[in-house]
């Protein structure tokens, strides 16, 4: 499902002595499919950005457009817009309440009136899609799970919902890297198996460069650079002036390729670790500089 | 190294209790000394025992068997906890959850309050805090419309104030964004090389540990290893196997020894990594 902003501002507080502009007049456009990685410093309006993509915040000018729906400061019914859009919020173990876990996954889809053998159905395959057997975890308390566990039951309950857009608030926060690896890689394998339109926010250059196919550079409440992966990661500079920085990958590649002559620059298209690697595998065992 | 241990555990063990009266260790026989005004860092994955042990150092928690003491004061004694206290500054994740001032001042002052330090030396130790983290001209603002970076920086001056020995960071950075983990980092290293503070760092990002005299990893509530940064990360498969990641430069490195180069010495920094690689590739 296409998503798009076209003029969209924000003010919080609008009136008061404490107006303030989170967002101005943002235009973007996330097509079908995409898994668009959303970063910027803190206080840069990402948070508000994606409260309006799931239909949470109304924009104070300008208007969202998904399909047949349509956001704009006077909608006053969000439901449809919100069944279609998932968010999973910062810390989302933190709203776990029900007793057992099964429970707690099918609340969302019980909450959208989905009937009842409908929603356990979802809530069963959503459990193992990210990674929570069904069987051994249905009837614990979501209380007596670790912290990492505890955020794919989170996560579960967005997916049981089965949006067609997927918003993630740094999902990956505190976890190990063992966790967030798991919920990454369960994210992904959903989002290309049901064709599904990903939205993660981060602070995190590493995950962006592994699973992003577009990226959306937030500062001052505005979109200040936005593109494929490896545009972007070629302004380094400009990102490290935003308080951002580039992933160790692409640093590295800088770094070599200021040292090495014309004939043997590395390309930034190599931003992933594992294609960096063979790259670097294959000039050094091709017999040029190495005697093996 | 050759310092006076300010922390010592002795065989440190501490269950949790199930609701099923079952005992789960999540320490169990920990042993270690750390000197007086080093660096510290301790990784491990998710449930490791990692805060448990930071929660026992300032008694917070106490253990189940086993004594940990502090400059000498056992956490298991009632009348130490106080000295311990005093000694063992906290910082903790979340920068929201330890804000208790309505204005940056107030909150740095809080802990000093306590303490029942005098309104004019508090007065000195308030101005010298929030200099040494950089935030004297926000003294007079609301800590809730400070970035992450900020609020932490404001939570260690509040330590700073307390003229504590101690300063343990438990997953201080892990909500900040690239700039605030880097100014905590930075800070944190500051303090312990021109104040003599003894840091200890836990943290999942092996890339924070490589400028640390020593990394302590905990795997399953214990101490899987133990040594100088360059020692730890020379066990890659081992490490990754436990749920810890090395960082990028030792990874990297290790992934092309394990396909057949050759010519790469050991590396902990990215720099060293290029030079290793600039070597090699420009050997012709």
């Amino acid at each position: 499902m296409q998503i798009s902003l076209e003029n969209v501002t924000y003010v919080y507080g609008e009136g008061t002595p404490f107006e303030k502009e989170a967002i101005s007049n943002l235009s973007l456009t996330i097509p079908q499919g995409a898994y668009v990685g959303i970063i910027g410093q803190t206080g840069s309006g990402k948070s508000t950005l994606i409260q309006h993509l799931n239909g949470l915040l109304k924009p104070t000018s300008g208007t969202l457009r998904m399909g047949d729906l349509e956001i704009n400061r006077k909608t006053k019914q969000t439901r449809e817009w919100r069944r279609r859009v998932g968010l999973v919020f910062q810390y989302p173990e933190h709203q776990l309440f029900e007793e057992s876990v099964i429970k707690d996954v099918m609340y969302g889809p019980l909450n959208f009136d989905m009937p009842a053998d409908m929603a356990l159905l979802r809530a069963r395959e959503a459990l193992n899609i990210v990674g929570l057997p069904y069987d051994e975890f249905k009837d614990r308390s979501p209380f007596q799970l670790s912290g990492g566990q505890m955020r794919r039951v989170a996560i579960a309950g967005v997916l049981a919902m089965q949006p067609q857009v997927l918003v993630l608030d740094e999902p990956t926060a505190g976890l190990d890297p063992a966790g967030r690896k798991a919920i990454l890689e369960a994210i992904y394998g959903i989002h290309q198996e049901q064709k599904l339109t990903t939205i993660l926010v981060t602070h995190s250059m590493e995950e962006v460069a592994r699973y992003a196919d577009m990226l959306v550079v937030m500062a001052g409440g505005q979109i200040v650079m936005q593109g494929k992966p490896e545009d972007v990661f070629i302004q380094a500079e400009r990102l490290r002036s935003l308080a951002l920085d580039v992933p160790e990958t692409v640093s590295l590649i800088h770094k070599l390729n200021q040292r090495l002559p014309m004939d043997q620059q590395i390309p930034l298209t190599l931003y992933r670790e594992e294609e960096l690697e063979r790259h670097l595998l294959a000039m050094l065992t091709s017999g040029k500089g190495v005697r093996r | 190294m050759n310092q006076e241990a300010i922390i010592v555990a002795d065989k440190v063990t501490f269950a949790y209790e199930t609701d099923q009266q079952e005992k789960v260790y999540v320490v169990n026989g920990v042993d270690f000394a750390i000197g007086a005004g080093s660096f510290v860092s301790i990784i491990g994955h998710n449930g490791s025992g990692k805060s448990t042990l930071a929660k026992c150092i300032n008694a917070l928690l106490i253990p189940e068997q086993g004594v940990l003491t502090v400059s000498g004061f056992a956490t298991n004694q009632e009348s130490s906890v106080w000295e311990i206290r005093c000694r063992v500054g906290m910082v903790f994740q979340n920068p929201d959850n330890q804000i208790v001032g309505t204005t940056v001042e107030d909150d740095v002052a809080f802990g000093m309050e306590n303490m029942g330090v005098e309104p004019s030396e508090m007065r000195r130790r308030l101005e010298e805090a929030l200099q040494a983290v950089n935030m004297l001209e926000y003294a007079d603002r609301q800590p809730h419309r400070l970035s992450g970076g900020q609020k932490q920086r404001i939570a260690i001056a509040g330590i700073m104030a307390m003229r504590p020995t101690v300063m343990i960071l438990d997953e201080a950075t892990a909500m900040l964004d690239p700039k605030g983990r880097k100014e905590v980092m930075e800070l944190a290293h500051f303090l312990n090389q021109t104040e003599g503070i003894t840091v200890i760092n836990i943290t999942h990002f092996p890339e924070e540990t490589l400028l640390s005299d020593r990394v302590i990893v905990m795997n399953d509530g214990k101490v899987y290893a133990d040594g100088r940064p360059d020692e730890v990360y020379r066990e890659v498969e081992q490490l990754q196997r436990i749920g810890v990641d090395v960082p990028f430069a030792v990874r990297l490195r290790h992934r092309l020894i394990n396909q057949g180069v050759t010519t790469l010495d050991p590396v902990l920094q990215q720099e060293e990594l290029v030079e290793q690689l600039c070597k090699s590739l420009l050997r012709t």
